[in-house]
């Protein structure tokens, strides 16, 4: 209050703009901070107790002079807001206390679909092994997803897919086989290249499966390619993915584009081989599907299959992401609850 | 199909732990499901019903008194429907454990003591039958265990690839084991003792009318036969196999079924009218319904085969018999029908029938045509004539007694050893391919001629036989190679980097990554797109998914309302996803790879350091902003749309971009909003990326950084509603070279402004190359600005 009535002339409201600025640009904690508030914007502060002097001036002088000292509150106060420490201040309980475990801006981070993550992971595998991609339609043709492949019609191996038709020679494919051919048919060996997509099946929904999925094949074609060199090719797949000294056991089995046909056990990651409750207690996971190209196949694209030979695989990348997560129902990967989605 | 362990073993002689033959089958390429051993608990025995009464205080029981043998009668109470008094019977005495860990004790059940348990097959775990109690043969010694009757056996059950049909019967499976195990198979076959006088050929005639579709016709006729209940061993075996017996008959066709794999028919030969059998197409008959003998009255195409006698159809060939032709409990004479049918005739009929049995899935795969056929029909003959007191008159129809011609094709080992990484020689091959009944002959240099036995229907081929080498050596002794080929170039898939670069864009922003069903329902697809047209499903799951989507706004929309429900708020989602449109050129679908992108609730929460932030039409823009900019794509336009549909308020946008990227942008119609069953604010953009997924990211160009520092005025004008900043902000930046950028960042409504105006207020940034620019430079400039707003948009500067 003393110190408010010493600036009583324009000339002393302009000494004090100077010096307030001059404090102003000083200021270097939060204390400072504080401090300056509390001097000039406080409740009991210079500008509050200058406005509160204006009511015993004179009229005419009121009018000049309150102007002036609204102007340099206004100032000073917009000055104050810029500095950093205000909304901290105001954000604390206390008005001195610094609270550093109070939470950050509340951003929030994206996640990628678990189902992209694997994927990629795999993709990215065979993309240094000098695989290259490609593309093929979901609603593909009949001859594609059937007749190429080695199924004629009425061939018992369609029961093997339950199929979604758009009409009597479209249907949704059933595997991404047919973008094998799509490939052949476009490209002269050699052919090295996977083919990731969506699949669709006519199957109840459960934990175990869903109506639609998502495959990645593979295939790589020239002139001396050999069984050998899947396996191997294979192995080496699997010890990248998984762990560096997994193993794999092949099964035979039927598949009407390839001969021979295999089944490719995959050492569990998580056991290594001793059994337990996500390899059902076998020690191994069934995860891919191969074998030699089809001379047949090799026909339909015409490519001969007397100079080149090639081999083919194709795993699902839903069930490898349910294993290697250890998600117990395939369903959590399109019902898409955010608290699902955030934890990938 | 299940195999029963102690059956195979009537094929080979192998005495190991069930578990290394269905090691063995696996190694073989026949998937064992599962193994169920059988073993019957210490502790259940053989005994005999004295008497049944009814329970004093329960309906559906009975109080029985037991014979447990050595002088013990017991009283037990039992709740299934078929004990009787003398009944044997299987009792878990006290004590016994049944199954994993149920131990029978005296208890009192309903007020009456009882002192064991009469069993069913399945709880014994013999078969999955719990219909009632198990029957015994009353000749089992009372008080003996019944494990000294029924003794320890497996059940391996196990799936067949459809290429393989030779594997389903125990006989196949057999011939796997022997090959597996070097065993020799022995011979089961067994021949009926024929009735000199009562020739076959005097009693029934047949006439096949399409040999392609029957290539094969075998008959016997057995007379006498007493129908009845067939021994207990048999019905043992066809429930371990998962089938129900019926009568002696009907068993025995079963019995051979299920150890030939053939599928057989018995005809009741004195319903079969005028004494003949034919084999004909329906349409030469002239009929178009018959009725199989479950009841069923089943359409028939015109290329359906029938089994007709002399008046009807009898049979749906190969497949079901007809309702009246079927074996009855008043049947004397048999007439046994064992046939090949082709193929894709049968696969035809069951599949456009829905009809698919035991037999039809057999003969759809293929089986034996030649010494299989023979061995079937005599063994059942047979077996008709010990088992059902039958005579089995001489002679036997055969459409095909000449025998089939081999089939032979060339392997080179060469070839083999090429495929399969190793190398093979002839007499290698020839001592693998042996073990499997295919005989090789050399037939020149680097050519072994293989006979390959007719009911391996799947090897038609050298690649087949390259296949068999490899199976039977051993897929896992096939070295696998360390070091491939290397393809030294591999350039970057650019559709898989833009795609990855928009997804880590998206993600960054805060956005979660959805994958969605790409099926719909015609009713969400007409709510939101309700004029284009889509790709149908002719055989939909369910009435949900019924044809392929045209826009993801509906899943999305479904995935932002399952999660409000579950009271996860403030959702942010992104799909890229596929769009199908019918596409008429190829007959396929025109499929667009589409971005989709839908923000509810609020952009920050409110939390103790800022406000909350709700989200709208520009945080979205903004998203998409900072995508284009992340993906370096060329700033998109944006103009309002005309027609703003069913999905979109009025403040919706349609969006346009270099390299083919369009689509839209809008708040969400509280209508749609509503369907979905959403209460907060949605907004929803849609972006094709089909173009722009295939260019290549251009390199990023280096522009050199400004010498000079710039100038910035702003201009506030009063203009039209109807203006867009961004038809002002393009004429500010054409008029000079000085110009930069022009920023809007303030804009006002007022009544002071007076309706159908607004004051837009616009940062203009001055930059010369040469110098740093001064008021008086740019003066010249300022005036043209205002000028030209003036004149040209009748916009004036505000005072």
């Amino acid at each position: 209050m003393s110190d408010g009535l010493q600036y009583n002339s324009l000339e002393s409201l302009e000494t004090l703009r100077k010096s307030a600025l001059a404090e102003f640009e000083a200021i270097g904690t939060e204390a400072d901070a504080e401090n300056f508030r509390i001097k000039y914007l406080g409740k009991k502060g210079i500008l509050s107790e200058l406005k509160k002097s204006l009511g015993t001036m004179a009229p005419d002088q009121r009018a000049v002079f309150g102007a002036a000292v609204n102007s340099l509150s206004k100032d000073v106060e917009g000055k104050f807001k810029e500095t950093p420490w205000q909304n901290k201040n105001a954000g604390s309980a206390a008005d001195s206390g610094f609270d550093p475990t109070l939470p950050g801006f509340p951003f929030s981070s994206g996640s990628l679909h678990p189902l992209m993550k694997i994927r990629n992971e795999i993709r990215d595998i065979f993309i240094t092994m000098g695989f290259s991609i490609a593309y093929g339609p979901e609603v593909e043709s009949d001859y594609y997803n059937f007749q190429a492949l080695n199924m004629p019609p009425f061939h018992p191996a369609r029961d093997m897919q339950d199929t979604f038709y758009i009409s009597d020679k479209t249907v949704l494919r059933t595997h991404t086989s047919p973008v094998q051919i799509r490939v052949m048919e476009k490209q002269k060996p050699p052919i090295r290249a996977i083919m990731p997509g969506r699949v669709y099946r006519n199957e109840e929904i459960s934990a175990r499966s869903y109506c639609l999925f998502h495959q990645i094949e593979g295939l790589y074609v020239d002139e001396n390619v050999s069984f050998s060199d899947l396996k191997g090719t294979l192995l080496a797949f699997s010890r990248s993915f998984f762990d560096e000294k997994t193993h794999i056991k092949i099964r035979p089995s039927y598949f009407p584009f390839t001969e021979p046909s295999v089944e490719v056990d995959v050492e569990c990651f998580l056991c290594k081989g001793k059994g337990c409750g996500i390899c059902k207690y076998s020690g191994w996971l069934e995860i891919l599907g191969a074998g030699m190209v089809h001379p047949n196949v090799f026909k339909y694209c015409g490519i001969d299959p007397e100079k080149y030979t090639g081999f083919a695989f194709g795993m699902g990348i839903e069930r490898i992401a349910l294993l290697k997560y250890g998600i117990d129902d395939i369903r959590l990967f399109y019902e898409n609850d955010a608290r699902f989605l955030k934890q990938f | 199909m299940k195999i029963v362990y102690s059956w195979l073993k009537d094929f080979v002689d192998i005495n190991v732990p069930v578990q290394e033959v269905a090691d063995a089958l696996t190694k073989a390429g026949i998937e064992v499901a599962s193994i169920n051993s059988i073993h019957i608990p210490d502790g259940v025995k053989v005994a005999k019903v004295i008497s049944k009464n009814p329970h004093p205080n329960a309906d559906k029981l009975s109080l029985c008194e037991v014979d447990a043998g050595n002088g013990e009668i017991l009283q037990i109470v039992c709740g299934a429907p078929n004990v009787t008094a003398s009944m044997t019977v299987a009792l878990a005495t006290e004590g016994t454990v049944l199954g994993e860990d149920f131990t029978i004790k005296k208890a009192k059940i309903r007020g009456v003591e009882s002192r064991g348990m009469l069993c069913s097959e399945k709880e014994l775990g013999i078969s999955d039958n719990n219909s009632g109690i198990i029957s015994l043969p009353s000749d089992y010694r009372t008080g003996a265990p019944l494990s000294e009757y029924i003794v320890d056996d497996a059940v391996i059950e196990i799936e067949i690839t459809p290429d393989r049909g030779d594997c389903l019967s125990v006989l196949g499976v057999a011939r796997e084991v022997s090959a597996s195990f070097g065993k020799p198979l022995k011979q089961t076959a067994r021949i009926p003792e024929e009735k000199n006088g009562d020739s076959i050929s005097s009693a029934i005639s047949v006439n096949i009318e399409t040999k392609e579709r029957c290539p094969r016709y075998m008959g016997r006729l057995v007379r006498g036969v007493t129908i009845g209940p067939s021994p207990e061993w048999m019905q043992r075996r066809l429930s371990m196999a998962g089938l129900r017996p019926i009568n002696n008959i009907v068993d025995i066709t079963n019995y051979i079924l299920i150890q030939y794999g053939q599928p057989m028919h018995a005809f009741d030969y004195n319903a079969v009218d005028g004494r003949k059998i034919i084999v004909k197409q329906s349409q030469s008959l002239g009929i178009s319904q018959f009725t199989t003998l479950d009841g069923i009255e089943r359409k028939l195409a015109g290329d359906d085969l029938l089994i007709c006698d002399a008046k009807k159809p009898t049979a749906l060939a190969g497949i079901m018999g007809g309702l009246g032709s079927q074996i009855t409990d008043s049947t004397k004479d048999v007439f046994l029908e064992c046939a090949f049918f082709e193929q894709t005739g049968v696969r035809k009929t069951s599949k456009r029938l829905g009809l698919s049995t035991d037999s039809s899935y057999r003969f759809e795969r293929g089986v034996d045509p030649a010494q299989g056929l023979e061995n079937a029909i005599n063994t059942a003959a047979y077996l008709m004539q010990e088992i059902a007191g039958g005579t089995v008159s001489a002679g036997k129809i055969d459409t095909h007694s000449e025998p089939f011609p081999e089939k032979k094709m060339t392997l080179r080992p060469s070839r083999a050893s090429r495929i399969l990484g190793v190398e093979f020689d002839e007499e290698r091959i020839t001592a693998l391919l042996t073990s499997i009944g295919i005989i090789t002959t050399k037939e020149g240099d680097d050519k072994l001629q293989c006979s390959v036995p007719l009911f391996r229907h799947d090897i038609s081929e050298e690649a087949d036989l390259v296949e068999e080498v490899g199976r039977l050596f051993g897929y896992d002794k096939i070295p696998a190679v360390q070091y491939s080929q290397v393809k030294l170039t591999n350039p970057p898939s650019c559709t898989e980097t833009n795609r990855d670069n928009a997804r880590s864009a998206l993600c960054y922003f805060g956005l979660n990554e959805l994958i969605t069903n790409s099926m719909v329902s015609e009713a969400k697809r007409k709510l939101i797109t309700p004029s284009t047209e889509p790709v149908k499903i002719l055989n939909p799951l369910n009435p949900d998914m019924t044809e392929m989507r045209t826009t993801l706004a509906i899943t999305l929309l479904e995935s932002v309302a399952y999660n409000l429900n579950r009271k996860n708020n403030n959702n942010r989602f992104f799909e890229i996803g596929k769009t199908f449109r019918p596409d008429s050129t190829t007959g396929l679908a025109q499929e667009k790879d589409i971005l989709a992108i839908i923000i509810e609730g609020s952009c920050f929460p409110k939390s103790w350091g800022n406000v909350e932030l709700q989200n709208d039409f520009f945080i979205l823009k903004g998203i998409i902003e900072t995508f284009a900019d992340h993906c370096a794509l060329d700033s998109f336009s944006y103009s309002k749309l005309e027609q703003h549909g069913p999905l979109y308020t009025p403040e919706s946008a349609s969006i346009r971009g270099s390299n083919g990227i369009m689509g839209t942008i809008g708040r969400v119609s509280e209508q749609i909003c509503k369907t979905f069953g959403i209460k907060s604010s949605v907004f929803y953009a849609e972006l094709d990326l089909t173009a722009w997924l295939s260019t290549p990211k251009p390199l990023p160009k280096y522009k050199n950084l400004p010498k000079f520092p710039a100038l910035e005025r702003d201009f506030s004008f009063v203009m039209p509603d109807t203006l867009d900043s961004d038809t002002v902000k393009k004429e500010i930046e054409s008029l000079s070279g000085l110009v930069g950028n022009v920023r809007p960042f303030d804009v006002y409504r007022g009544e002071k402004l007076g309706a159908g105006s607004k004051s837009v207020t616009f940062s203009v940034e001055f930059r010369s190359p040469e110098k740093t620019l001064n008021d008086d430079d740019v003066q010249d400039v300022c005036n043209k600005i205002i000028l030209v707003m003036k004149e040209k948009h009748s916009a004036e500067l505000r005072k």
